[in-house]
């Protein structure tokens, strides 16, 4: 009987900025241990919290074969591979000293705003071994910030956000980034008039992300299905999954079920052809399809499709002081949005800046976009680029045409 | 049961979890198991600063409160300090679904509800993939705490939902259909029921038509309508966004006209179903807070900390998703309360606009966005054509003045399945609802 177990390990330290002002640390610590088994043809798991008794959950997970759950025995390859990231980046013993001089530091230089939410150090490691021999584990760390952003007296319950994940820290550049966003948000312009293009995070085609799923492409009701092999898009659109280590602080290189990439990649899109879907074991199986990587399961479950960790746009080293764009439409903040089945992607924008001249020169009135998605990456698309305003915080943009729907 | 410290506020919850979860693809078992998970999450405030951990390890809870009180600076004053001073002490045990649970149906039963539904699910030759899940929850929660408080509760709930995906050589169509309730036998996920929605969604594929965006009248569904009075202005009444903005405070005062005169809205963790919160994570008891009544401003939603720091008292609004976060301040049920109008009369009042029947997911900023599922034309006051809309969205406080139509009875959605988003914690259960909203303009896309 094959066998599969996964260990996942983190340390979280996490504070809570309140109107400015550190009112909270939380700690906490946790472990995950998942075996797998395989027989006959069926899947067993079970999962545990904390430590315990290895033979007792190998017992449990075999019983769960009883369910009778048809699962294509998922071993790996024999690979073995360590990575280890893991540094200090904040010690421990400082971590809320820190947090204050960034709130005090804020507070300071950003007088009529008011910054909340979350400021993280997270440790974390995961190892994952079976019966073919496969030994894959994977340690970082990285500081992470959500900070919700309200200017003094505004009705909303947040005006922006800056969020940033990185291996390292550094105040002196996350109050950098702030200023660009907040030096110039009081000064309020109008839309611009005409054709403008627009920049927008490259996060903004999480809407197609379904459509790649190899078993909704599979059934024939993807927006993508019959095109795999089909030019569908401009030649410099890459989306592709990226988990070479170290490129996103936490991301491991492997899967739930120790799936690792060739080059530590697998594409979707390769210049702007559909080339790929997204698979796990049961699926790549079951359709014939290669292994993507994007095996997803809660610690106790049976592994499905949906781990897109490491997804990018390839911005192919461009940067978009290098865009020739000499005004553009740049969208900080939507308020939701969503895709038709047939790819109309609309968003109302709670908040955007004028780019000229290579940086944010104020803020516009609320507005709405949408566009088709095959225009947007097809012929409307001017640039995939990462957006070297911010010296901290990574964000990989599209430039593009939307309408722009007053 | 715990020795806390001096001159610090320390309160205790655990929660021992039972879940379900099943679920089929195209007649095939993807997932069947149960699972048990208990953690508990440790508070303690000095004052100035709180100090959390959350830990599986239930038999060392007394551990975790040392290490945090270390941390802490007691102050000998702390009784009076305006956050604990509004802590309750309830001592309370309430066991509401033991004689009930699901956690006594065996897992097979539960597998043959789905399995019951496969025929329906593809009563239409354009499915191409049809999915059925089941899930259910049963959690028993302790708090303790420094004040005395001593709680025991219970809370069920459970649901069944078919996730249907259509196409033909051009198009492509999906959609959800659920039924949750606090009781396995409540469940209402009919044969007949899926039969009539993959008829719907067949239709749907076959001839829906694209929208000119635009500003029009919008009727929404009481399940549209829950999700509307969730993001549009539920979000806005939790207090925390208020926090340290004394402009804020003074704008958003109480007695301030904020909607229409016929729009009244409440929050009451007392509703049945996936907002049921007899107690919050604090150990406030549960309260119906009316958030608007007739149009004006008249309540918010409270953690102790966001009450102290408005002069307020606490709502019983303080929640966490589970025993890893802290409670901050979160919705319960909240509800647009019915009007008089009689349905088909909301509708024969429009010429053109549309309805919004179903949706996929909401948020809520100053602009407040849904995106509709199943929609359709008005035209003439009858629904007419399926129409597709990426999105709806509007102004959060114009479209509350917009609202110009409730009909006369209101419904209240419950879901095992998703729940609500704030900050880190996703997902937590809640529910909403309403009657069918009548809103003269919306932005449509």
């Amino acid at each position: 009987m094959d066998s599969q177990k996964l260990v996942k390990n983190n340390l979280t330290y996490a504070a809570t900025l309140a109107a400015g002002e550190v009112s909270s640390l939380r700690i906490t610590e946790d472990e995950r241990t998942t075996v797998r088994v395989y027989d006959g043809g069926f899947i067993g798991v079970a999962g545990r919290i904390g430590a315990g008794d290895d033979a007792a959950l190998m017992a449990q997970a075999q019983g769960a074969l009883a369910q009778k759950i048809p699962y294509p025995d998922a071993v790996g390859t024999g690979e073995v591979r360590q990575v280890n990231l893991k540094k200090q980046i904040i010690a421990e013993g400082d971590f809320l000293n820190t947090v204050r001089r960034l709130a005090a530091r804020l507070k300071e230089r950003f007088p009529r705003f008011i910054f909340s939410d979350k400021f993280y150090l997270d440790n974390g490691s995961i190892t994952y071994t079976d019966t073919a021999g496969t030994k894959l584990s994977f340690s970082a760390g990285e500081v992470a910030m959500g900070l919700s952003i309200k200017a003094a007296g505004s009705a909303n319950i947040m005006d922006l956000w800056y969020g940033a994940s990185r291996d390292y820290y550094d105040e002196d550049a996350v109050v950098a980034d702030i200023a660009q966003l907040l030096d110039v948000y009081e000064n309020k312009l109008p839309l611009p008039e005409g054709d403008v293009p627009v920049i927008i995070e490259t996060s903004a085609v999480q809407y197609i992300l379904r459509h790649l799923v190899a078993e909704m492409y599979s059934s024939g009701a993807s927006l993508f299905s019959g095109k795999l092999g089909e030019k569908l898009f401009g030649g410099e659109v890459d989306l592709l999954i990226d988990r070479t280590p170290g490129r996103n602080a936490s991301v491991p290189f492997f899967d739930t079920e120790g799936v690792t990439l060739p080059e530590d990649k697998f594409y979707f899109i390769k210049e702007g052809t559909l080339c790929g879907l997204a698979t796990y074991k049961r699926s790549a199986a079951m359709l014939n399809m290669p292994l993507s990587g994007n095996g997803y399961a809660t610690f106790d479950g049976v592994p499905q499709c949906g781990n897109f960790g490491g997804l990018k746009m390839d911005t192919h080293g461009k940067k978009l002081s290098e865009v020739p764009v000499e005004r553009a439409i740049y969208v900080a903040v939507t308020s939701g949005g969503d895709m038709t089945p047939d790819g109309n992607l609309a968003m109302p924008v709670m908040l955007a800046y004028l780019y000229e001249g290579g940086r944010f020169v104020g803020t516009l009135p609320e507005f709405g976009i949408s566009a088709g998605i095959f225009d947007l990456l097809g012929k409307d698309l001017i640039a995939v680029a990462e957006n070297d305003i911010f010296g901290y915080r990574k964000e990989d943009v599209i430039v593009t045409k939307f309408s722009i729907n007053r | 049961m715990y020795i806390f410290a001096d001159g610090l506020y320390t309160d205790v919850r655990v929660e021992e979890r039972f879940t379900t979860s099943v679920s089929y693809r195209n007649g095939a078992l993807e997932e069947s198991k149960n699972s048990t998970v208990k953690k508990a999450f440790i508070r303690v405030y000095d004052g100035n600063m709180w100090y959390y951990a959350s830990t599986y390890r239930t038999d060392a809870i007394q551990e975790e409160i040392d290490r945090l009180s270390e941390m802490a600076t007691p102050d000998e004053h702390i009784a009076e300090n305006p956050v604990v001073r509004r802590f309750q002490s309830n001592k309370a045990t309430l066991i509401k679904f033991s004689g009930d649970s699901v956690k006594d149906i065996p897992i097979e039963k539960k597998r043959a509800y789905l399995e019951d539904l496969f025929p329906a699910m593809q009563s239409s030759p354009y499915v191409k993939m049809a999915v059925g899940i089941y899930a259910d929850r049963y959690s028993l929660y302790e708090f303790y705490s420094s004040k005395g408080a001593e709680i025991k509760y219970d809370f069920q709930l459970c649901g069944a939902g078919v996730s249907l995906a259509l196409a033909n050589e051009k198009d492509n169509f999906s959609d959800a259909l659920m039924s949750s309730a606090d009781s396995f036998s409540k469940i209402s996920l009919t044969k007949e029921k899926v039969k009539e929605f993959c008829a719907e969604l067949e239709k749907f594929l076959l001839t829906a038509k694209p929208v000119q965006a635009g500003t029009y009248p919008v009727i929404l569904s009481p399940m549209a309508a829950g999700v509307f009075a969730h993001e549009s202005f539920g979000h806005k009444s939790e207090a925390d966004f208020m926090l340290g903005d004394e402009t804020m405070k003074k704008e958003w005062a109480l007695g301030k006209k904020v909607g229409a005169d016929i729009l009244s809205i409440y929050d009451s963790g007392l509703e049945e179903g996936s907002g049921y919160v007899p107690f919050d994570d604090e150990g406030t008891r549960a309260e119906k807070t009316y958030l608007i009544k007739n149009g004006v401003l008249c309540g918010r939603l409270h953690s102790a900390q966001t009450a102290a720091d408005l002069g307020e008292q606490t709502t019983g609004n303080a929640r966490a998703i589970d025993c890893e976060f802290e409670p901050i301040v979160r919705m319960t049920s909240t509800v647009i309360e019915a009007g008089d109008t009689p349905v088909e009369q909301l509708f024969a009042r429009i010429k053109h606009g549309y309805f919004i029947k179903s949706y996929k997911h909401g948020s809520g900023m100053s602009t407040f966005t849904i995106a509709p599922a199943r929609a359709y034309e008005i035209k003439d006051g009858k629904i007419g054509d399926p129409v597709k809309i990426a999105v709806i969205s509007g102004n959060v406080f114009e479209t509350l003045n917009l609202i110009d139509g409730l009909s006369d009875k209101a419904e209240i959605i419950s879901s095992i399945f998703g729940g609500c988003g704030k900050n880190e914690q996703f997902p937590l259960s809640v529910s909403f609802g309403g009657p069918y909203v009548s809103v003269s303009e919306m932005n449509v896309q």
